[in-house]
């Protein structure tokens, strides 16, 4: 009974979807909006703090590796960067860093909470677990997914270049102006959209497993297991979906919209 | 039944926690034990004279390791209506100085570092801000040594003296001291019940 008054309070997957689009209003509310700057916090300033080095490092890489191993000018280089970073793994990378650093941690706070009864005398108080955790939490990590992406983005391609400027036989300006005529306002419309899709269902699945939802709860270290498991299957699965979607293939090719 | 306080043991905790939710309205059907002739009549008709309005004092206190005290006793009402919470807030003083503490001894202090006794004041004190028709008291006596238990009856006369036309029900795993619970009807045999 302790598990199915937190359970019951929100439905699973399906319904929570739909549960945390209405409840949205619940932002409105004083202590909500301190969980939302806390798991904000948590989630995005966290795992910035961790990106600096690698997303430039990432950036340098894709340069060199072009310049270098494939020979290639620095229009190539930075064509693929902003094809890589850009498009593919900045979002990737980014959502990886939220669900290592910020999911696992959040999932086990939740399941924690569920097994010393928080959950329970949060509902029995009158407070809903989905006002009161499940929609800051989901939207925490919306949002700093963007943050992060968009952070990476930067420290990769600037970095990048920069760094690529300074060790190569390259020009910043060089760089940087193939970099503007390549990017479009579209890739930037891609990388938000994707970014928010990858930060909503990390947050979902986080909610769900760590809390229990929808089924039968878990102990910690499972409920934490199965985030991140569930994550990364989750947004394998969105990837795959929305580059259909947008540019008809998938599976790196292997799927093709019919013509 | 106005004003009445009554105890009642509950024999298992998921047995406890079905009665407090559907007191709180969160399930519509009474189920176990309590859907039994000899307790539904008498339940049921608590539930509707409190319509709604049941605050739940916890045995653990009810309290969020990542709130400090303060912010857990005040959750409730800054959840509900924030334009209260300062009026909450002198309550609160008033309820913890009638209690024989003081609010600082509370202010900014770390879930982890209270005593039972003093997460069960503050889940009493989170309780009677939400000024409840039925305050449902869960296991308050239990685990506590004979003074706190004394200084847990003096927070029950303090909710009858406050709200005198308002009724107490206390929820045990077993029953309590009865000089603890002076005044309480039992609403259930214990013995049927255990």
């Amino acid at each position: 009974m302790a598990a199915s008054v937190t359970r019951s309070a929100v439905p699973g997957y399906g319904g929570l979807l739909w549960d945390v689009l209405a409840h949205l209003g619940a932002l409105g509310r004083e202590p909500v909006r301190e969980v939302l700057v806390r798991q904000m916090q948590r989630a995005g300033v966290a795992t910035l703090s961790a990106l600096v080095v690698r997303a430039a490092g990432i950036g340098t890489l894709i340069i060199a590796y072009t310049v270098y191993v494939l020979a290639a000018d620095a229009a190539v280089a930075v064509r693929i960067l902003v094809w890589a970073v850009l498009r593919e793994i900045g979002p990737l990378f980014a959502v990886i860093m939220l669900v290592m650093r910020s999911g696992t941690a959040m999932a086990a706070e939740f399941a924690l909470m569920r097994e010393r009864g928080e959950l329970r005398a949060l509902r029995l108080s009158g407070i809903r677990v989905l006002d009161y955790i499940v929609v800051p939490t989901v939207v925490a990590m919306t949002v700093s997914n963007l943050a992060i992406t968009v952070y990476f983005q930067m420290l990769a391609v600037g970095g990048g270049m920069l760094i690529s400027a300074l060790l190569m036989d390259v020009t910043l300006h060089e760089l940087a102006e193939h970099f503007f005529n390549m990017a479009s306002v579209w890739d930037l419309v891609y990388t938000v959209v994707k970014s928010l899709g990858f930060g909503f269902l990390v947050g979902m699945v986080v909610c769900v497993q760590g809390l229990g939802l929808g089924g039968r709860p878990v102990p910690m270290p499972e409920a934490v297991s199965r985030a991140v498991m569930q994550s990364f299957a989750a947004v394998l699965a969105f990837n795959a979906v929305f580059a259909y979607l947008v540019f008809g293939v998938a599976f790196f090719g292997i799927v093709r919209a019919p013509s | 039944m106005t004003g009445t306080c009554f105890k009642l043991a509950a024999p298992t905790r998921p047995a406890r926690d079905a009665l407090l939710a559907w007191l709180m309205g969160l399930e519509d059907t009474l189920s176990g034990i309590w859907a039994e002739a000899r307790y539904a009549g008498v339940l049921a008709e608590l539930r509707a004279a409190a319509g709604g309005h049941v605050a739940i004092a916890f045995e653990d206190g009810g309290l969020l390791r990542s709130l400090d005290a303060w912010q857990n006793a005040m959750l409730p009402v800054a959840f509900h209506d924030a334009q209260e919470l300062e009026a909450a807030g002198w309550r609160a003083r008033g309820i913890l100085a009638a209690a024989g503490h003081r609010p600082k001894e509370f202010a900014g202090r770390a879930d982890a570092t209270l005593s039972l006794y003093e997460r069960r004041l503050l889940g009493f004190v989170k309780a009677m801000l939400v000024e409840p028709q039925l305050l449902v008291v869960d296991r308050l006596f239990e685990d506590l040594g004979f003074e706190e238990s004394r200084a847990v009856a003096g927070w029950l006369r303090l909710f009858r003296s406050r709200y005198p036309l308002r009724r107490i029900l206390y929820v045990g795993l077993t029953e309590a001291a009865p000089e603890l619970l002076a005044g309480f009807a039992p609403l259930i045999s214990m013995e049927k019940v255990q």
